[in-house]
């Protein structure tokens, strides 16, 4: 059996280098050989500026081993509630579903519904991924990354709650039924099926999130002061839910930039140094350049 | 009729009483706990704190019954009093 892809997520405040960075990482995997898929999650697309091609859902090759894509999040909200409306016709009175439709052409507008767009997306894309050995994010700016994160978390939070509730409901409508019918009557109620099926897909999630062979958490930085103090609320804000950076990518590093405090602020992290180009890096001549005069590089 | 028959009919007569009246304040509970599940994930149509908005679309289409009546609730909560009398059949 194929080992299952590894995620490695590249996070961090706007205009760090997150697709850069993101985008040296994957060219410097795929030419030593690894299956490599390249996604651009953020909404504001950078990695056909990178690479001087258009990218779309699809994923297009760069190399034998390197694909890119660009997710399309509002494809993925309209695909959504279009499933939701339909599901919705088919279960409701005419009248009602009529109601709701109005509704729910407004949600495409509603807060949440972007991180969930994302988190579709990724399951997508890692159900797709056979036969790949990394599939690299390059993530949207700190806000919406760390919603999407966290989605996982703070959805089965409620939705243990909710199932909690749905188990006593359940559990009155047997005693209901054992005292009219002298029976047990058995339930099959479809929306505590539906819990479940959410609480198993979810817990899935953030299983591979937490796992650290199947996760790789990167943070990319500059060397200043508000980039540092983004990422330092960044780690604080993961840790609150067990979720750790393992690297640290300081991004436009220059010899004159002591980073002995990073080190020590970032003590359990590895720090990798991407010094300041003299050349704009774009276009895969510039980058493999720029890897191949790199000294080291984190293994991933 | 014997009065054995006669003091097990009486009995049978008391249990289903019993057994109804049981019946019927569990059935109250239960009417209550799903207005609650209810307004828990369905708060937002309500301006109530809800969950994740895909938890309640991916609940949407099984929950008909529930978005209705909180539906009609939203009606009748301009008229507490009235709604209060209804339900204890007063007028």
């Amino acid at each position: 059996m194929n080992k299952p892809a590894k995620n490695i997520f590249f996070l961090g405040k706007g205009g760090v280098g997150k697709s850069t960075t993101s985008a040296i990482t994957a060219l410097y995997l795929s030419e030593r050989g690894k299956n490599v898929q390249l996604i651009s999650m953020d909404p504001a697309h950078n990695q056909s500026d990178i690479f001087e091609k258009s990218f779309g859902e699809k994923a297009v090759k760069l190399n034998k081993h390197l694909a890119v894509k660009e997710v399309d999040l509002n494809k993925w909200v309209k695909k959504y509630l279009a499933d939701i409306q339909f599901q919705v016709k088919r279960s409701y009175s005419y009248l009602t579903a009529f109601n709701l439709e109005h509704y729910l052409d407004l949600i495409k507008y509603s807060p949440g519904i972007e991180e969930y767009a994302m988190l579709m997306a990724y399951k997508d894309i890692r159900k797709k991924a056979k036969g790949i050995d990394y599939i690299i994010f390059d993530m949207p700016p700190t806000a919406l990354t760390l919603k999407f994160m966290t989605l996982p978390q703070t959805s089965l939070l409620w939705l243990k709650k909710l199932m909690d509730l749905r188990n006593k409901i359940i559990e009155k409508r047997k005693i209901i039924s054992k005292i009219k019918f002298g029976t047990k009557e058995i339930e099959t109620d479809k929306i505590r099926n539906k819990l479940t099926e959410q609480i198993k897909d979810y817990n899935e999630i953030e299983l591979i999130f937490k796992n650290p062979d199947q996760t790789l958490l990167n943070l990319v930085m500059n060397p200043d002061k508000l980039s540092f103090s983004e990422s330092m609320l960044i780690v604080e804000h993961l840790k609150k839910f067990n979720i750790t950076i393992q690297n640290i990518f300081l991004n436009k590093y220059n010899s004159q930039f002591g980073i002995s405090h990073i080190q020590k602020q970032f003590s359990n992290t590895n720090l990798q140094l991407l010094s300041e180009s003299n050349n704009p890096l774009i276009g895969i001549p510039e980058l493999t350049n720029y890897i191949n005069n790199l000294a080291t590089f984190i293994e991933l | 009729m014997k009065p054995l028959n006669k003091l097990k009919q009486t009995w049978d007569i008391y249990k289903e009483a019993a057994a109804n009246s049981a019946v019927d304040t569990l059935e109250t509970e239960l009417g209550e706990l799903e207005n609650i599940f209810g307004l828990l994930v369905l708060g937002s149509f309500v301006g109530f704190p809800s969950p994740p908005m895909q938890i309640t679309l991916d609940l949407l289409p099984e929950m008909e019954q529930h978005f209705t009546l909180m539906l009609n609730k939203v009606d009748t909560a301009q008229s507490p009093i009235s709604d209060l009398l209804s339900t204890f059949d007063v007028l």
